[in-house]
């Protein structure tokens, strides 16, 4: 992340801090506690953040002129592309950087989501973009997307104009502007993990690192990659059907019962006359 | 005296006059339809092998089937699938197959014999053209139910004779722990000939078989098989006063079948 870019995160966060007392609160209680990452743009953040509470606490003109610059900067669409988001429903063993989560609880860039054995959660990231994450899963939050660990996770993700969420597995990346698609993990080959992908909604832009060309999956559509291998061309596959793309808790349930095994068994794809 | 010079004299026209006629009048004789054909069970044994890459699925065949009457099928299909859509791949194949009786096979050895020639040993080419839709049917009870239907356009380089070959399949896949264990298919065959025969319907097969998943790539089972087969009557045959008939013939098979499949 370029040190440009975490200053400008730095400053939309402080914005945050004072327009959200309760989020700025927890944030301030964890910048102060443990730094979420090493490096000069955390101290920074935290500086920032602290000051500007505080210009904030003093009322003064200075201050004032500050809080408005620093709130429509950080309003900004898409410019600090930081990602931060929060746990908007959790179920099971649920853990945050190893902790255990609690309704509401910021989840910050850098940080890691985890699920245990059948677990779930729903994070909601700051453009209103949904992530729910399957049992045994993990994700990272990261500048612009997500990074995937392991599992796998459905992305519901809000319409930009301007830029792409991302998100990124061992093997690929994943690039969208508003879609639903489904993002897992499958067996361990060789050369790392399989990757699976399938779009319910929009288009999703699939590149691999030796690729410039990238793969784009419409609607209906999956694409498999296999261990250290090039992405398949994309086709319907029917495992697809089966996955649950609820992803709000009051509709009904959101868990998602689809095995990642039966991925490798699309019974129509097996040959045998 | 006179008996012994007639004998002399007589003897060798009579007899060959006699051989003449008797030939003469088997030659010019209605020819006999041919009898029932026996049928019976038969062994047979199925190998096949797909390597697939992307969208293509290269495919070997060898079959060898014995059936009624002592005749022994053999034949070598290669060539490739194409998956043009999830739901639909076309294919295109060469064959090479022996032990094929055609309508022409019911035949005169020029003595005045008629029975069926032994084509065992003759080879005959063919090109395949195929066209089969496959989709699963999940609603069926049990979900994992697979159906296909294969249609084939047959090219017979040795006779010229075209046929459309239709196999409606249905197939059950038993996962144990999401992955394949056994599947369990049946199907419905009909050979249709095109430009040949009196009958619109002229081979008709009904499998049964099972095939348990060894290890990825491998499936090895067995099937079972009844089999109809019709021959009506040939063209010489009826030129020299035969009546048209048709004869049908039943074999029911039972076979081994090991299906490998790999990624390339």
């Amino acid at each position: 992340v370029p040190p440009w870019r975490n200053i400008l995160m730095a400053m939309r966060r402080s914005a945050r801090v004072m327009s959200e007392p309760t989020a700025g609160l927890q944030f301030f209680r964890e910048c102060i506690r443990k730094p979420r990452s090493s490096g000069v743009a955390r101290i920074f953040e935290s500086v920032a953040g602290s000051g500007f509470g505080m210009l904030f606490l003093m009322k003064s003109s200075r201050a004032r002129l500050l809080l408005v610059f620093i709130l429509i900067f950080g309003a900004l669409p898409d410019i600090a592309e930081g990602a931060q988001g929060k746990i908007a429903y959790s179920k099971g063993l649920v853990t945050v950087d190893a902790k255990p989560v609690a309704l509401g609880q910021v989840v910050n860039e850098g940080q890691a989501v985890k699920t245990g054995e059948a677990s779930i959660a729903l994070v909601r990231l700051d453009d209103g973009s949904m992530l729910k994450l399957n049992a045994n899963s993990e994700l990272i939050l990261d500048p612009g997307g997500v990074r995937l660990q392991s599992g796998g996770v459905f992305s519901e993700v809000q319409k930009k104009k301007t830029t792409h969420f991302y998100v990124r597995t061992k093997s690929v990346t994943m690039g969208v502007r508003g879609t639903r698609f489904f993002t897992a993990y499958g067996k361990e080959g060789k050369n790392g993990p399989d990757v699976w992908m399938c779009v319910e909604d929009g288009q999703v832009a699939v590149e691999t690192p030796g690729n410039t060309k990238s793969v784009v999956v419409n609607p209906g559509e999956g694409i498999f990659v296999p261990s250290g291998k090039d992405v398949t061309p994309p086709k319907p596959y029917g495992w697809t059907k089966g996955l649950n793309w609820n992803m709000d808790p009051a509709k009904g349930d959101i868990v998602d019962h689809t095995s990642l095994k039966s991925q490798y068994h699309d019974l129509t794809d097996q040959n045998y006359d | 005296m006179i008996l012994s010079y007639f004998r002399s004299t007589y003897s060798i026209p009579i007899l060959a006059t006699s051989v003449l006629w008797v030939f003469a009048s088997r030659a010019n004789a209605i020819p006999p339809a041919p009898g029932p054909v026996p049928g019976g069970a038969e062994p047979g044994a199925d190998l096949r092998l797909f390597l697939d890459h992307e969208k293509f699925s290269y495919f070997g065949e060898i079959i060898g089937l014995n059936e009624s009457d002592d005749r022994k099928f053999r034949e070598l299909t290669l060539g490739a699938y194409y998956r043009l859509t999830h739901a639909l791949k076309v294919g295109a194949f060469y064959g090479r197959a022996y032990g094929l009786r055609h309508d022409e096979d019911w035949i005169n050895d020029g003595a005045g014999n008629w029975g069926w020639q032994n084509s065992n040993s003759r080879g005959e080419d063919f090109a395949i053209a195929d066209v089969t839709p496959v989709g699963a049917l999940d609603f069926l009870p049990g979900k994992n139910w697979v159906g296909e239907f294969k249609t084939r356009y047959l090219y017979d380089f040795f006779n010229g004779q075209q046929s459309l070959d239709l196999r409606p399949s249905l197939r059950y896949f038993w996962l144990k722990n999401d992955e394949p264990f056994m599947n369990f298919f049946f199907q419905l065959e009909g050979l249709f000939p095109l430009n040949y025969g009196a009958t619109t319907l002229c081979e008709k097969w009904i499998y049964f078989g099972a095939l348990y998943h060894a290890r990825t790539g491998l499936d090895v089972g067995g099937f079972t098989a009844t089999e109809w087969q019709t021959w009506s009557s040939p063209q010489a045959y009826t030129n020299q006063g035969g009546v048209p008939y048709t004869v049908t013939a039943q074999t029911w098979i039972i076979g081994a079948l090991a299906v490998f499949q790999f990624d390339i």
